[in-house]
């Protein structure tokens, strides 16, 4: 997530008009119709005779499968904030586990936003409680639904791997995958399935992963280390880098071989000789060769730490060290060991005393990085680079 | 963006990442009111975001005899309650507050500069800053010689690293002065360290004028005397002088706004498209701008201008006083609160389309806004009837308050007959961004940082601005033509001001 100045502001209710409409075992054509008719009520609203009715708005359809009727409601609350910022129209399709015939249950909710004059439609959210065989083609039920020409972006918030057939119908339809690897049941095995769908430049589907989101704040801190231009001539004496995360099993390095990827890829590093090392107890590691050809060699090193408050796959702490010449230096960014919103950074510099600075490490909430996946472009080259610099590490906690 | 974060490769990708290098701060006049309510906050909301650069720490002057420790607690209180965000964070608030720093300093003492090149010495050492270091002006413009003097005489202008000096408008009261702040403050800065700051070109919507202009391909074709009648520029507040009288006395509404806020804007709307968006570029199209203003001649200053003084009304519900009677200004006082004036810009452009700028204080409302007012069709094929209630075409820049674009067109009325009527269509940026848009001073002190002028007034700017005002100034202070007139507050202004656009069978628009 890149850091910018300002912050996300909220509409006032006061602001919104809405019109809602809700039916059971339905069919697709009548969910259509009634979408028709709520949003020609909204933008018919107030308006006289001779005036013109109120515009709509639609820069996007966002796409969101669902499994719980919890994350249903958070996900209802998320996308009317959304839309005031991005108007769109979200379809969130609520899958049901039960095998018998295909059934469906619709809800439509339209909502039109006070701007300067009159109020535009911003959002058109249909609800679809999907069951039976129906859920293994999304493509059918959503496609009829979306605007055309605008992006359509799928947020996938299960746990399912992306080879599975109803996620594989879905990005039919999908411009932009959002995901959270974090969650994924296996994410290294995950995180190389994304790495295959963004391998090519051309592919269809961009790929958004929220994990990748909270990593910015550890590339911030670290980038930032190598800005001013008198310590550019250090990156290419660093020899030593260490990630922790909290877990206790190979998965939970996934995202610390993430970071290491983008390092790799933005350094112009090979990854070698990745070896599975036995931390003993709770603890592991993984331990690699890289490097440019022809230079002396980095050390990588990721661990996994035993860690009560933390999902597993959050980072603890990065390490950095190197030298130029005869001068040795060393970053290290830690979290905070009471709190989790702040990470220390310790800068050593050769013999002069050591710099120590706390920084913020937001809380990124889920509402903002979907924003932020939405703002973003379709392609986030830096992801793709990271994941292709992480694949042999990916690979060897995958296997 | 610097060259530094260019070559770095792990900034790619980090679309709005500026890193600047480790640097220091000191701010001349730290305990007074800007300090406390424009720029501590604004630092702090750059911590906040993680965007001050690494071993960053500040050091505040003043003449008040306190303590780092009440200073810092004065820091605390401003900030938690002026801060752009709220609530404020605590941690980071803390952190901050830790990094800043307290000297007490007599602007005349040559010892007291010294001290503070002691201070710098040691937090430069231990904060690895490479001797760079801002030092911000937030005292009285009569000050700026004296510290940049001091500083000079104290070897505090050169060193390893960069030393920058922030000063605050107004740069000069006429073309003189400003030629002489800028000779007194080349003698302990390089031009390229100095940055006049202008807060009001820190304004996102500000800068949204060049986006609007140079990022869409469907504007810019017809944004020239061809299809443009004229421009209209409006920057109203419905604020009386309050406590400003002093100031507001020597300075007037030509000085303090027109000159350069309004000035500013022209050149804005007015530029040709820069080669790139670096600081050399913009500047030097909007310093062109300035220069094809055609000066007006004492006889064009008598027509072309108008200038007046509020008298007694009610803005906003409220009923207030003439500007004689507020508080700390001449009960005969000659000084414009409003003013307004008719500029040409002698180029390819804009040849024959005059630009209208109006300016004051006690009027209805606080707005600021640029209005391109387009000609009218050669030929309207529906009939005077059916357009009787068209106007013509009409894009207005809404800079504050609801800052957004206007696009006014016409449209069939949807009855059995042709009738033809102006519709709006907006554009408003909170609403349709529903970002909150960063402080000015968290922008523009960011930019001097990372190095970046683009958004600071270079000398020529400043020295072009003055050469045009100084045009007018003479002649109004020399005489009584144009006649000072009076409005009533609330309303906007003189009758002179609709004569002006009435005589060119224009009107103003209504914000």
């Amino acid at each position: 997530m890149a850091q910018t100045l300002g912050g996300l502001l909220e509409l006032h209710a006061d602001r919104v008009r809405a019109r809602r409409w809700k039916a059971t075992d339905v069919d697709l054509g009548t969910v259509m119709e009634k979408l028709r008719e709520q949003e020609m009520a909204l933008r018919e609203h107030d308006a006289e005779d001779q005036d013109h009715p109120h515009p709509r708005n639609c820069v996007l359809n966002l796409v969101v499968g669902l499994k719980d009727q919890h994350r249903t409601t958070a996900c209802d609350t998320m996308v009317g904030k959304l839309a005031a910022a991005h108007p769109l129209r979200a379809i969130l399709v609520r899958l049901h586990a039960d095998e018998g015939p295909s059934r469906l249950d619709a809800e439509i909710t339209t909502e039109a936003h006070q701007l300067l004059h009159g109020f535009p439609v911003q959002r058109e959210q249909i609800l679809l409680h999907v069951r039976g065989e129906a859920g293994q083609h999304l493509a059918s039920l959503v496609g009829p639904l979306l605007v055309p020409d605008v992006p359509t972006y799928l947020w996938w918030s299960g746990r399912e791997h992306l080879d599975e057939g109803k996620v594989r119908d879905a990005l039919r339809f999908t411009d932009v995958l959002i995901v959270e690897s974090l969650h994924f049941d296996r994410p290294a095995a995950g995180l190389l399935e994304l790495a295959e769908l963004v391998a090519d430049p051309d592919a269809p589907v961009g790929v958004s992963d929220f994990r990748w989101a909270r990593l910015w704040p550890w590339r911030d801190a670290i980038s930032q280390f190598f800005a001013p231009a008198g310590r550019l001539a250090l990156l290419r004496g660093l020899r030593e880098v260490e990630i922790s995360a909290a877990g206790t099993d190979p998965d939970s390095r996934a995202g610390a071989a993430l970071l290491a990827g983008w390092l790799a890829n933005a350094l112009g590093w090979r990854v070698r000789d990745v070896r599975e090392a036995d931390g003993g107890g709770a603890a592991g590691g993984t331990q690699a060769v890289a490097g440019v050809e022809g230079a002396d060699p980095v050390r990588l090193g990721l661990r996994s730490v035993a860690n009560e408050r933390l999902d597993r796959g959050d980072l603890l702490s990065v390490r950095l060290a190197g030298r130029s010449g005869r001068r040795s230096y060393s970053l290290v960014v830690q979290r905070h060991p009471e709190g989790e919103r702040h990470v220390h950074v310790t800068i050593e510099m050769d013999d002069a005393p050591p710099l120590r600075q706390r920084l913020p490490l937001p809380e990124i909430a889920e509402s903002d990085l979907l924003t932020h996946a939405l703002w973003s472009g379709r392609r986030d080259r830096v992801f793709a680079g990271a994941l292709r610099g992480a694949r042999p590490l990916l690979e060897a906690l995958a296997s | 963006m610097t060259a530094a974060t260019a070559a770095n490769p792990l900034a790619e990708g980090m679309s709005e990442y500026r890193s600047a290098d480790p640097a220091l701060m000191v701010i001349f006049g730290a305990t007074g009111d800007l300090s406390g309510r424009k720029l501590l906050p604004a630092l702090y909301n750059l911590a906040r975001n993680r965007l001050l650069p690494a071993g960053f720490a500040l050091v505040g002057a003043a003449l008040d005899d306190i303590s780092e420790d009440r200073f810092r607690e004065l820091a605390s209180q401003h900030i938690r309650e002026h801060s752009r965000t709220q609530p404020v964070d605590d941690e980071t608030l803390e952190a901050f507050v830790q990094d800043l720093s307290y000297l007490r300093l007599d602007f005349d003492d040559a010892e007291g500069f010294k001290r503070l090149g002691e201070r710098l010495a040691e937090l430069d050492g231990a904060r690895h800053t490479g001797g760079n270091v801002v030092f911000y002006c937030a005292t009285p413009p009569a000050t700026y010689k004296t510290i940049s003097d001091q500083l000079r005489q104290a070897g505090l202008t050169r060193n390893d690293g960069y030393r920058r000096i922030i000063v605050e408008k107004p740069f000069g009261s006429d073309l003189k002065s400003a030629q002489e702040l800028t000779r007194v403050l080349r003698r302990a800065f390089h031009e390229d360290s100095i940055y006049r700051i202008d807060h009001y070109l820190g304004k996102e919507t500000v800068q949204n004028i060049l986006a609007f202009r140079f990022a869409n391909s469907i504007f810019e074709p017809i944004w020239n005397c061809q299809h443009v009648d004229h421009v209209q520029i409006t920057v109203a507040e419905p604020l009386g002088v309050e406590q400003r009288g002093p100031y507001y006395e020597r300075a007037g509404a030509l000085r303090d706004i027109v000159q350069n806020h309004a000035l500013q804007l022209l050149t804005l709307v007015a530029m040709e498209p820069p080669v790139s968006l670096d600081a050399g570029s913009t500047r030097d199209e909007k310093v062109k701008v300035l220069r094809a203003i055609r000066p007006l001649s004492p006889d064009e200053v008598c027509l072309q201008t108008v200038r007046a003084q509020y008298g007694d009304g009610w803005v906003m519900g409220e009923k207030v006083q003439a500007y004689r009677r507020e508080p700390r200004v001449a009960p005969d006082s000659r000084t414009e609160t409003f003013a307004a004036l008719k500029c040409q810009v002698d180029n390819w452009r804009w040849s024959e389309t005059p630009f209208y700028i109006r300016t004051g204080k006690r009027l209805p409302k606080q707005v600021t806004e640029i209005r391109v007012q387009f000609k009218r069709p050669p030929h309207l094929t529906f009939g005077r009837e059916a357009t009787r209630e068209l106007e013509s075409n009409a894009i207005t820049l809404r800079i504050q308050p609801e800052e957004g674009i206007s696009l006014r067109f016409g449209a069939k009325v949807p009855t059995a007959g042709m009738v033809i009527r102006s519709v709006n269509m907006d554009f408003l940026y909170a609403s349709s961004f529903l970002v909150d848009a960063p402080d000015a001073y968290e922008r523009l002190l960011l930019d001097c940082m990372l190095g970046d002028p683009t958004l600071f007034t270079r000398s020529d700017e400043v020295e072009a601005a003055w050469t045009l005002i100084d045009c007018i100034e003479n002649v109004w202070r020399q005489g009584d033509a144009p006649p000072l007139e009076t409005y009533e507050a609330g309303a906007w202004g003189p009758p002179g001001a609709d004569r002006l656009l009435a005589e060119d069978g224009r009107k103003w628009h209504r914000p």
